[in-house]
């Protein structure tokens, strides 16, 4: 019996907690490219998760297909608003991070108009569940785990094995000499910022069926992806993986014994890891 | 130099004498409302471009107008304390959260203290929301009495239960937080403020401790952030955990990104102008933040120094002219 209530909310963490990763990674790789938060994340999050309510709650596509679409669109209107917002922006940290705000405040708005302001659940795609000792875990949170896991780590062989990937390093340790080595940091913006927002779309349309979608989750998707990567360390990319089944657990701990409060975990995160680890778990030292 | 300053004392003085008959202009209550509206738009403004002298961007100003409007607000109406005293609370309280928060995130440099504040902006919201005793949950604080009169002997009290004499009570208190933050800006002080904002290694070098001044920007903007969500509360007589969310954050920064943030008269000329083009927009209520969002990202890339840059260029542009023609004349 007491086994169970402590070990359910483990379980949910950590399913939870590897979404986490792939929109903290999202995050990370965007913020060692611009060298700034893209504050906008949470809003690449919300779109995905509604591509996904549309397309499988209401056109009754296929929900793989439609995880796929949604990074696809995700991706493109990352790339899209690189071009045209941050570019122009790009070097200087004051307008980097208005501008972010700024596009934020137009998404959301924008989504309350189009999609509705009222939150709204989307049918489970796969019903059913698993039972083992006593804990349960229902499919969707299942498929949502595995997939998310795949994408992980997707993105460790991708920025880790490959040579785009390398090129993505490069130019996060040091953007001069990457452009001396003659690599295209144009180019590497953009496949970075797609990757970003990409990974930040596929998390929402895996969340979609579990939460409830709605045109302003993003604020709060952005603020626990920001305590990630600080309490991982700030463009680490094992800290975010660490962060994030970190922030998962707590969270869900937090959710069962607490209530509401713990949506106030994210912040007491990034301030108790300021006040005693400022490089973050993992995180070099500055 | 004599001319230069007698064009000044004139301009004060037909400003000051413009806002003193504000009531008698508009003698329709509805635009009294929104001219108030608007001076505290204009004293939030101003403290968020005070923060942002010394090169940091705060996410979180209107979370700390809610902490000054809440903390009055329930001083007031849950333990009868006056109002006088309840703002001077609720800025002082608004200030040391603001000391707190920023002794710990501004102490490294990077995106510490734009995620610390925009976390706080949200996680205040929700506290309040979920504090049902004395900050009354997500219904918040309702029916709030008018602010105390003030009673000086030998004269009339000054009561301030019309909608004019608490348009006068705001004006009073923006336009003194908005002088002090002006002179403050304008002293030795603001100079340092601008140093580190242009070069804080530079500032660093030469012995200046850049986060304590860092600090004292952040803790002098919140205090009056404070106030703003204070002088909120007295005229509308009640306060919800949505009066002040993140979106009404990205409003104040609209208003110095448009405004320009040389000095003072950018984010006063940025409120202004934004709060009249809000009333504008009225009809079309629903598509104002999209049209606001543009906007802010539209100055940030385009309008290098705000719409005071501009108005300064202009200015300068004018004189040139006059002086050649008078010196022709001559």
């Amino acid at each position: 019996m007491t086994l169970e209530i402590l070990l359910q909310p483990l379980v949910y963490g950590l399913q939870i907690g590897v979404t986490y990763i792939l929109l903290a990674l999202g995050l990370t790789v965007i913020f060692s490219i611009m060298n700034v938060i893209n504050l906008a994340h949470g809003e690449f999050y919300m779109l995905g998760a509604f591509t996904v309510f549309y397309m499988n709650g209401l056109l009754k596509v296929n929900y793989f297909l439609a995880l796929l679409v949604s990074v696809v669109v995700v991706a493109a209107i990352g790339i899209l608003f690189e071009r045209i917002f941050f570019r122009p922006a790009r070097g200087r940290v004051v307008p980097t991070v208005i501008v972010g705000i700024g596009l934020m405040w137009l998404l959301q708005t924008a989504a309350q108009l189009i999609f509705g302001a009222q939150p709204r659940g989307m049918k489970e795609v796969f019903q059913g569940s698993v039972s083992f000792l006593n804990i349960n875990l229902s499919d969707s949170r299942i498929v949502a785990g595995i997939i998310s896991m795949i994408l992980v780590a997707a993105v460790y062989l991708f920025i880790y094995k490959t040579k785009q990937g390398k090129a993505i390093q490069a130019v996060a340790q040091d953007r001069e000499a990457a452009m001396s080595l003659g690599i295209d940091v144009g180019k590497v913006g953009t496949i970075g910022f797609g990757l970003g927002c990409g990974l930040a779309g596929v998390a929402g349309g895996i969340m979609a069926p579990i939460f409830f979608v709605e045109p302003t989750m993003g604020t709060t998707t952005l603020i626990k992806s920001m305590s990630i990567i600080i309490l991982g360390g700030v463009g680490s990319i094992p800290g975010a993986a660490l962060g994030g089944l970190i922030l998962g657990i707590v969270e869900s701990y937090g959710q069962t014994f607490l209530g509401y409060s713990a949506t106030t975990f994210p912040f007491l995160i990034i301030l108790l890891v300021l006040i005693f680890k400022r490089t973050g778990l993992m995180g070099r030292a500055a | 130099m004599n001319r230069l300053n007698w064009e000044k004392t004139s301009f004060y003085v037909v400003l000051l004498a413009i806002l003193v008959l504000v009531p008698v202009l508009f003698r329709n209550l509805y635009q009294l409302g929104v001219i108030t509206f608007m001076l505290i738009n204009v004293l939030l403004a101003v403290s968020c471009w005070f923060i942002m002298t010394t090169g940091q961007v705060t996410l979180g100003h209107a979370g700390f107008a809610a902490i000054g409007g809440y903390l009055s607000a329930a001083l007031i109406a849950r333990y009868g304390m006056g109002s006088w005293w309840s703002l001077l609370i609720a800025m002082i309280t608004a200030g040391m959260i603001a000391f707190v928060i920023g002794y710990i995130t501004l102490r490294i440099k990077g995106i510490y203290f734009i995620v610390a504040t925009l976390a706080l902006g949200e996680v205040i919201r929700v506290v309040f929301g979920a504090w049902d005793d004395p900050f009354g949950g997500l219904v918040g604080i309702m029916n709030l009495p008018s602010p105390n009169a003030i009673i000086i002997a030998g004269l009339p009290a000054i009561e301030f239960a019309s909608k004019v004499s608490l348009y006068y009570l705001t004006l009073v208190l923006a336009l003194s937080g908005i002088v002090i933050m002006h002179r403050l800006n304008r002293s030795p002080i603001g100079l340092v403020f601008q140093g580190i904002r242009q070069a804080d290694d530079l500032a660093e070098n030469v012995g200046i401790n850049i986060m304590g001044y860092k600090v004292l920007a952040f803790v002098i903007g919140c205090m009056f952030a404070g106030m703003g969500g204070v002088l909120y509360t007295y005229n509308v007589g009640s306060i919800q955990p949505s009066s002040f969310t993140l979106i009404q954050s990205a409003y104040y920064l609209v208003y110095v990104a448009v405004g320009g943030g040389i000095n003072v008269y950018g984010p006063i000329l940025g409120a202004l102008v934004l709060n009249i083009l809000s009333e504008f927009l009225r009809p079309v209520k629903e598509f104002e933040p999209i049209v606001f969002a543009l906007i802010l990202i539209g100055a940030v890339l385009l309008l290098k120094g705000g719409l005071i840059g501009l108005v300064e260029t202009l200015w300068r542009r004018i004189s040139e002219l006059t002086v050649r023609a008078s010196s022709k004349a001559i």
